[in-house]
């Protein structure tokens, strides 16, 4: 038990641990109580956690808002940068920003050769997030469209492009999400 | 962009966006940090979230878009997550890789539709 609490500490806290508590943390209590004891003589890390909670990003804590999805589709109308999450390679995660454009309730986003393209070549489930958040994070919105990601043809591209106000060259590719689901959050801060 | 790059901009900004699998699908949060050290500290996660992310390779994106001097700025974490069990509600990603590119500039959707295949990002040796 002691262990497995001591091991869920960062290596790098270890370090801290190690500096302020000794060769002897025994156990759970002693490296709480040593991170504690680092608490007191204001580390470099527990004096910016300190800080962060004065700055109080408060995502997600209960001071928010479901919205529903004709609010979360008039957002995503209304902006045209976000970022996909896709799962890259043997369930790495990757994140990237994104220009889009809504069509219907699937997102177009353009794309040169590369892994989130292989992504949609395979069809995989992806999740497209755009958002609005302050500096502090504690007031803005964030809107989640989840669906399958797929490669469109080059006849959509086409056809696509004939009702969307931009030109695609013959190499761009357009990835297309198609939409499963749709969810969206608004932040109230405190 | 080198990892000191990185670093320095990821100290910059104090909300990014964690990726990671929810029912085995991905999916995607804006949330508050705090970079210290090399160390990304997720910051007043909902416990059930922090939970969630305990123990899960996670991506934790921190990117910036200046529209109107069309630059900007984009630095990938990727690496375990882990609950710290001495701050509740704080949820620590040491970086096995840090990416960082410089987003060309793109105002538009046209002008994304008409640029050249974006950059791509350099893998540098992670901690």
């Amino acid at each position: 038990m002691a262990t497995r609490t001591i091991g869920q500490v960062p290596r790098s806290l270890m370090s801290l641990v190690e500096r302020h508590g000794g060769s002897a943390v025994a156990n759970a209590r002693a490296a709480a109580a040593t991170i504690g004891s680092a608490v007191a003589e204001r580390s470099e890390l527990t004096r910016l956690l300190l800080l962060s909670d004065t700055a109080s990003v408060v995502l997600d804590a209960g001071d928010l808002t479901v919205m529903d999805v004709e609010e979360c589709l008039r957002l995503l109308a209304g902006n045209s940068y976000g970022r996909l999450a896709y799962i890259a390679r043997r369930g790495v995660p990757d994140i990237v920003p994104v220009n889009y454009v809504l069509h219907g309730a699937d997102i177009l986003i353009r794309s040169g050769a590369g892994p989130k393209l292989q992504a949609a070549e395979r069809g995989d489930l992806v999740a497209f997030e755009v958002d609005q958040v302050d500096d502090l994070g504690q007031l803005g919105w964030s809107v989640v469209v989840h669906g399958s990601a797929t490669k469109v043809s080059w006849g959509d591209q086409q056809h696509l492009a004939s009702r969307q106000p931009w030109a695609n060259g013959p190499r761009s590719q357009v990835i297309r999400i198609l939409a499963r689901r749709i969810s969206g959050r608004r932040l109230h801060g405190a | 962009m080198d990892r000191r790059d990185c670093l320095r901009l990821l100290a910059q900004s104090n909300v990014g966006r964690v990726a990671f699998s929810e029912r085995a699908l991905p999916t995607i949060r804006p949330v508050g940090y705090t970079l210290v050290g090399a160390l990304v500290v997720l910051r007043a996660t909902p416990k059930a979230l922090a939970r969630q992310l305990d123990g899960q390779v996670v991506a934790f994106e921190v990117d910036e878009i200046d529209h109107v001097h069309a630059s900007g700025w984009s630095v990938l974490v990727t690496g375990t997550a882990r609950l710290l069990q001495q701050a509740p509600e704080s949820v620590a990603i040491t970086p096995s890789s840090l990416t960082g590119r410089w987003l060309p500039a793109v105002t538009s959707v046209s002008s994304e539709m008409n640029r050249d295949p974006p950059g791509q990002r350099r893998a540098l040796a992670g901690s």
